[in-house]
């Protein structure tokens, strides 16, 4: 497992990465989250007696902010940019 | 009161609140308070970022883990690949003070978090059977109907089980026994154990291969009997309910643990979510 999953950072370092999994990667370096948050989310989880944002980086800017500078200091940002192999 | 943090992941809270919000109402009658983490993210999921980046995956997780810690709490997750990341990451960084300084470091240069080592992580359905217990939740049933249940473990709420050490993973019980104390038959199936389909970066990469194997698994739950899923993680619960009307010739609805528990428990069924379920529940 260890061995695999060093090869396979060394294989995503040289670039191969599949778009979609890039575009999943970039999502979370940007946005915190897997998925966006929606209007008919927020209705859906106001409805249900829920906050309608989530307390998570969506509801706290300044985590977001901090996220994005964990991306940069370890170099994930540019990894994730664009296009792979 | 037992206190935890809780974790909410990205697909419980932004596609099936209904299990955010069964999973409060359940542990609030079973007497376990949830706190929020505030400003928490995604956990990193495992399939994609651990393999795009360890010590990235590991640096956003360590982050979690901090915040749980600065509450003085271990955390709770109702997320099969939430608990992977965080379990597998908290036991790397408990228990290898140098990885810790390392990953330490990312986390002060990018705005002064640090994480000591102290947090533990729990599965619900682990602590529902090691803390609460079957025959506590047994006695917390309101009558219901008795169904058949295709209870799906998924891929990482047992595995690695050399450090996670839950239950036999290739034989498991724990979940089937909450499931029947909740006043369920736990069906046998052919391929219990398999993935939903979801996992590993299989559903965002090629969805078809996915829905291939979700296909399998439902042919199979069919061929047992089943009346009724019951999954322990929001991905797999996407996989078969999102499966299931793209695929058109099933009809089984799909539970997460916690809906069932509120179902069995007779609690508001305006909190559970079901109705934002694709598969139609009338249970």
């Amino acid at each position: 497992m260890d061995i695999i999953m060093a090869l396979r950072n060394m294989a995503v370092r040289k670039g191969y990465m599949a778009e979609a999994h890039r575009k999943v990667a970039k999502g979370i370096c940007e946005t915190g989250h897997l998925v966006s948050l929606r209007d008919e989310d927020k209705a859906l989880r106001k409805k249900l007696g829920l906050e309608d944002t989530p307390p998570t980086v969506f509801a706290h800017p300044e985590a977001l902010e901090q996220m994005k500078r964990i991306a940069a200091v370890c170099g994930f940002d540019k990894l994730v940019a664009s296009g792979g192999k | 009161m037992a206190k935890y943090a809780f974790f909410l992941g990205c697909i419980m809270p932004l596609r099936y609140p209904g299990i955010e919000s069964s999973t409060r109402e359940v542990m609030k009658s079973l007497g376990v308070e949830l706190v929020d983490m505030q400003g928490a993210s995604c956990c990193p999921a495992p399939g994609v970022m651990r393999s795009f980046d360890q010590t990235y995956w590991m640096t956003v997780a360590a982050r979690n883990l901090a915040i749980a810690e600065k509450m003085g709490m271990d955390v709770l997750t109702i997320c099969n690949g939430c608990f992977d990341t965080l379990f597998e990451v908290a036991h790397k960084l408990n228990h290898d003070p140098e990885l810790r300084k390392r990953i330490n470091k990312n986390l002060r240069d990018a705005g002064g978090m640090e994480y000591g080592g102290t947090v533990n992580v729990r599965h619900f359905v682990e602590l529902l059977y090691r803390d609460v217990g079957p025959e506590a939740i047994r006695a917390k049933v309101k009558g219901g109907k008795n169904l058949k249940a295709a209870v799906h473990y998924g891929c990482h709420f047992l595995k690695p089980s050399n450090i996670k050490k839950i239950d036999d993973s290739e034989r498991p019980h724990v979940f089937d026994d909450i499931v029947e104390a909740a006043g369920m038959t736990s069906l046998v199936y052919k391929d219990k154990g398999t993935c939903c389909g979801a996992g590993g970066g299989v559903r965002a990469r090629t969805p078809d291969v996915a829905l291939k194997m979700t296909k399998e698994n439902l042919v199979n739950m069919t061929a047992a009997g089943a009346e009724v899923i019951v999954d322990c993680c929001p991905f797999c619960h996407l996989q078969y309910d999102v499966g299931e009307a793209q695929l058109k010739e099933f009809k089984i609805p799909v539970l997460h643990l916690s809906q069932l528990l509120g179902l069995a428990f007779g609690l508001e069924k305006e909190k559970l979510g079901l109705e934002a379920h694709q598969i139609k529940v009338n249970l």
